[in-house]
């Protein structure tokens, strides 16, 4: 039993063997499909799933293809509509649910805003399509964009509560002591302070819009495809490498736009009141 | 009477990180605990006693050495499989568990019998008086009653040695004093081993059998209350338990009637091994065996050194009055009791008198 | 102006769009569940509860009413489907948020922002990313016959099974577990472990007796999150099961795309709905009664 050299090693109780290990098959898992679907995209092949070469032919497809490009825009449009939209509200809504004092449609605001989330995605998108049908709402892109201002709102709003709720209150009592105003108070004060929660809560509304597709399926009509729905139609009519070209790009899309809220945010928490 | 061991801790260092931000928290500890003692670790925070404990515990791994459980070797033996139990310094119960659910952890998973379980249970719960309260939760209850619980807790599995990581700190000061009275019966009543941390000397003195005086990784010493408070090794341990007043002098002559010359002036003759001639040392003398006379008083004790001081402050404490007295460029602490000598007033020309027997001679 | 008149201004827009472009048809839809079919498409404004009938009932060819378990069975695959994944999420994700929880910060944050990165992209692609790994030749019989577990021109072919579709709503909502599961178990504090362990608990007892019960409110949260959209899903199902098994969520999309049965889809929907609203409710009460142990020791109370 005695054993003069140091021993096997040493775990400390918290630290469970094999949990590591674990960890990187849960990052692999969730991971590899993605890599595999860029790799594919480079696929010189026909065939979207036997890989003979590599070749960048799908990506310049794309640019010639029409299709997609009116389906992108279509897609731009209405994140860059329906976004800010939700920003602008959800703002309002996060100002008043945090500075406004205790009042009593409270509990049931924070319930309505959530709301959005905690219904499933189909019965959102069924409900609202019958919505339009039925009150004869044609407006092409603008159901659209109206459809997703609607879910973007809990996804801006997350943020800019999170960043009010972080910012000292005392920092307005203070401008106050200083002869400003509400108005300008908030101008001076609260707002500058607010501007990257809010650019994050745009960047998440933004994201969120860009790829919805269950809903945008089911309420967009003829003629107003987002990029996910044509997507959608391009794999059901076959499975070609294009398919992955396009794809490949929108995840870079929402890749880029996520890590720029990232590291927004990150240089928000470092940058907090002091005092 | 040849005493049990019951923690045999042999050369045990602990090293954090290496290369130049290398810390040695524990440095070439040696020391026996015996069986049915109550063993305090003293000593200011970081000094590296919570380190010690915890790799008797064995949440910590050494760099270097050996621990010994009643003569087995245990130091490659994970937590669970150590028979030693830990009262942690804010408790660590089990919110989700009640209070007996909490007592009865360590023997559910030692796969007791029901019947045992609660047998003992009851019995630990009665113990530490806390019967009435095991259905509660632990959130339900104040620090004082967790701190009994966790110790109920600890008791439970019948541990033969228990150690405590400063487990009194969080209380308030009157139910310190009195969980001191109560740990220290409870010792004796289980006759268990206990290994007690903490950074408080009274606590330590008033409580242990022995005391371990540890600073920055290294035991200063190692001895009961009595010999820990009377007659330190070092200046470190002389100023950490109690006050101390030190003389800087230099030794004399050797032999016979060693003695020694003040910085100040003024020799005492005072016995003690290892040191040789013109040695430079520290004479310390606890401020309550200096003697505070007036101005023409005559020396009581032929032995001793008087010098003319001064009273710079006085602390009246009721039972006692602390005197701060300038001497020979030095303020030197007294401490007199009430009534048993004149009373002094601040500026006053005194007399004092430093008896070589209640000298000790302490390294530079 | 007064706070009051503020609070509205700031509330109003929200309300009204949430109100009416939400909870409206919401409602509208639970009327069209029990109105009468048009078999153009759309309804007739008449009350009829025959979509709620036609879930369980049929009339056969002799006009009688007779059980049809054709819905019954598409309700079990979504409940069993939904409930698999729910338990394979929090078999992959409890080991994954554990050891997240115990990383130094910096780590824990960059390892957060890679779980959640999935999330935020398109689920449509990232389900099609399993068409082209599970697809009769696609990356997985590549890999199988790479590493010879199957012949060149053989296929494991699990597509269009629900095998694939159990994998598809796993890899869709798996973030969705963990991180309230994350969030849980870095509440957790440390030391309650070793206090576990110094009363002789093994590694797999201090998972059940401590980990679990303490990050029970994680482990319920993350579960709900996972339950509700698998139910519903449209996608995996779709491209997965080939459009054969369906689940209840491509249920209600046939009758808006090609059967055109209006109330039918709003029935079902409903229904979706109603299974929602008691998982919400299961969760509340959970999350209640767990709330009280987030505290221990000396902190909870002044010591």
């Amino acid at each position: 039993m005695a054993n003069p050299h140091r021993k096997s090693k040493f775990r400390p109780i918290w630290d469970f063997p094999g949990f590591g290990g674990l960890s990187v098959g849960f990052f692999a898992f969730l991971y590899v499909p993605i890599l595999v679907l860029v790799a594919y995209s480079f696929n010189g092949s026909k065939f979207a799933m036997v890989w003979s070469e590599f070749s960048w032919r799908w990506y310049l497809k794309l640019l010639e293809n029409d299709d997609i490009h009116s389906a992108a825009i279509n897609s731009l449009i209405v994140a860059f509509f329906a976004a800010p939209a939700a920003t602008i509200m959800a703002t309002l809504a996060a100002l008043v649910m945090v500075r406004g004092g205790p009042f009593r449609s409270r509990a049931f605001t924070a319930g309505l805003i959530t709301l959005p989330l905690m219904v499933p995605e189909i019965v959102t998108a069924v409900a609202t399509l019958i919505f339009f049908a039925l009150l004869n709402i044609n407006l092409g892109l603008i159901n659209i964009i109206l459809a997703h201002t609607v879910f973007c709102i809990p996804f801006a709003y997350m943020p800019i509560r999170a960043a009010l709720e972080a910012m000292d209150p005392g920092l307005e009592v203070a401008a106050q002591d200083l002869y400003a105003g509400r108005w300008d108070a908030f101008r001076f004060v609260t707002l500058p302070l607010l501007t990257p929660g809010i650019m994050s809560g745009f960047m998440l509304a933004f994201v969120i819009s860009i790829d919805d597709f269950i809903i945008t399926l089911m309420v967009a009509g003829a003629g107003s495809t987002t990029l996910p729905v044509y997507i959608y139609s391009m794999i059901r009519t076959g499975v070609t490498p294009e398919v992955n070209a396009v794809s490949t790009l929108l995840l870079a899309v929402s890749v880029i736009l996520v890590s720029v809220y990232w590291l927004l945010s990150s240089a928000n928490r470092k940058g907090e009141a002091i005092g | 009477m040849r005493k049990n061991v019951a923690v045999d801790i042999q050369q045990v260092t602990k090293i954090y990180g290496t290369g130049n931000a290398a810390v040695t928290a524990v440095n070439n500890v040696t020391l026996q605990i015996y069986d049915n003692e109550f063993l305090t670790l003293l000593g200011p925070s970081g000094c590296g006693k919570t380190t010690l404990l915890r790799m008797i515990a064995g949440f910590e791994d050494m760099t270097k050495g050996h621990i010994n459980l009643f003569g087995e070797e245990i130091e490659d033996l994970p937590p669970n499989q150590r028979p030693v139990n830990t009262v942690f310094q804010h408790y660590a119960l089990f919110p989700h568990l009640s209070v007996y659910e909490n007592v009865a952890f360590g023997l559910r998973r030692l796969k007791k019998s029901e019947a045992e379980i609660d047998h003992r249970c009851k019995e630990v719960l009665a113990l530490t008086q806390m019967e009435a309260l095991a259905e509660r939760r632990p959130s339900q209850m104040s620090g004082g009653q967790q701190q009994r619980v966790a110790l109920a807790r600890a008791l439970a599995p019948n541990p033969k040695v228990l150690l405590l990581d400063e487990p009194l700190s969080a209380l308030d000061l009157k139910l310190r004093q009195a969980m001191r009275d109560e740990l220290k019966q409870l010792q004796q009543k289980t006759g268990i081993t206990f290994i007690f941390v903490t950074h408080d000397q009274e606590e330590a003195l008033a409580m242990s059998d022995r005391i371990v005086v540890i600073s920055e990784g290294k035991v200063q010493q190692v001895g009961t209350p009595q010999a820990v408070y009377e007659a330190p090794s070092n200046r470190f341990v002389a100023n950490f338990i109690g006050e101390a007043n030190m003389l800087e002098a230099s030794c004399k002559t050797t032999g016979k009637n060693m003695t020694f010359t003040l910085v100040g002036g003024g020799t005492l003759k005072i016995s003690t091994p290892d040191v040789a001639a013109g040695d430079a040392v520290t004479i310390m003398i606890r401020p309550e065996k200096v003697k505070v006379l007036a101005k023409t008083g005559k020396k009581t004790t032929p032995s001793s050194l008087q010098m003319e001081a001064k009273v710079i402050e006085q602390t009246y404490l009721g039972s006692v009055t602390h005197l701060d007295l300038a001497c020979d460029g030095q303020t030197l602490k007294a401490c007199i009791n009430q009534g048993a000598h004149a009373s002094f007033a601040t500026g006053d020309e005194v007399l004092i008198e430093i008896p070589a027997d209640n000298c000790r001679v302490l390294r530079s | 102006m007064s706070i009051k008149r503020l609070r509205l201004l700031g509330l109003l827009p929200t309300w009204v769009t949430i109100g009416v472009l939400m909870i409206g048809p919401l409602l509208i839809m639970a009327a069209v569940s029990l109105m009468e079919a048009n078999v153009y498409g759309g309804v007739h404004l008449r009350f009829d509860v025959s979509s709620y009938v036609q879930i369980l009932f049929d009339k056969n060819l002799f006009d009688e009413t007779e059980f049809n378990p054709a819905y019954l069975i598409i309700i079990l695959r979504s409940f069993m489907l939904a409930l698999g994944a729910t338990g394979l999420a929090l078999l992959i994700g409890f080991p994954a948020a554990y050891y997240i929880a115990r990383q130094p910060d910096h780590r824990k944050n960059l390892l957060v922002f890679l779980i959640t990165i999935p999330f935020w992209t398109n689920l449509l692609v990232r389900t099609f990313a399993w068409v082209i790994i599970l697809g009769r030749g696609g990356f997985m019989d590549q890999v199988g016959s790479f590493l010879n577990i199957i012949g060149p021109d053989e296929s494991i072919n699990l597509m269009y099974t629900n095998t694939a579709i159990l994998i598809g709503l796993v890899y869709s909502y798996l973030p969705l577990m963990v991180l309230p599961l994350y969030a849980s178990m870095e509440k957790m504090d440390v030391r309650l472990l070793e206090a576990g362990a110094d009363l002789y608990a093994n590694r797999y007892e201090l998972i059940r007796r401590i980990i679990v019960p303490l990050t029970m409110p994680g482990i319920i949260g993350g579960s709900i999150l996972v339950f509700v959209p698998c139910l519903g899903a449209f996608i995996a199902p779709d491209l997965l099961g080939g459009g054969k098994k369906l689940m209840l969520g491509s249920l209600v999309q046939l009758q808006f795309a090609t059967s055109r049965n209006w109330p039918f889809g709003a029935a079902i929907a409903m229904m979706l709905l109603a299974i929602v609203v008691v998982a919400l409710m299961v969760n509340a009460r959970a999350a209640r009664r767990h709330a009280v142990y987030e505290q221990t020791g000396a902190e909870a109370t002044h010591g």
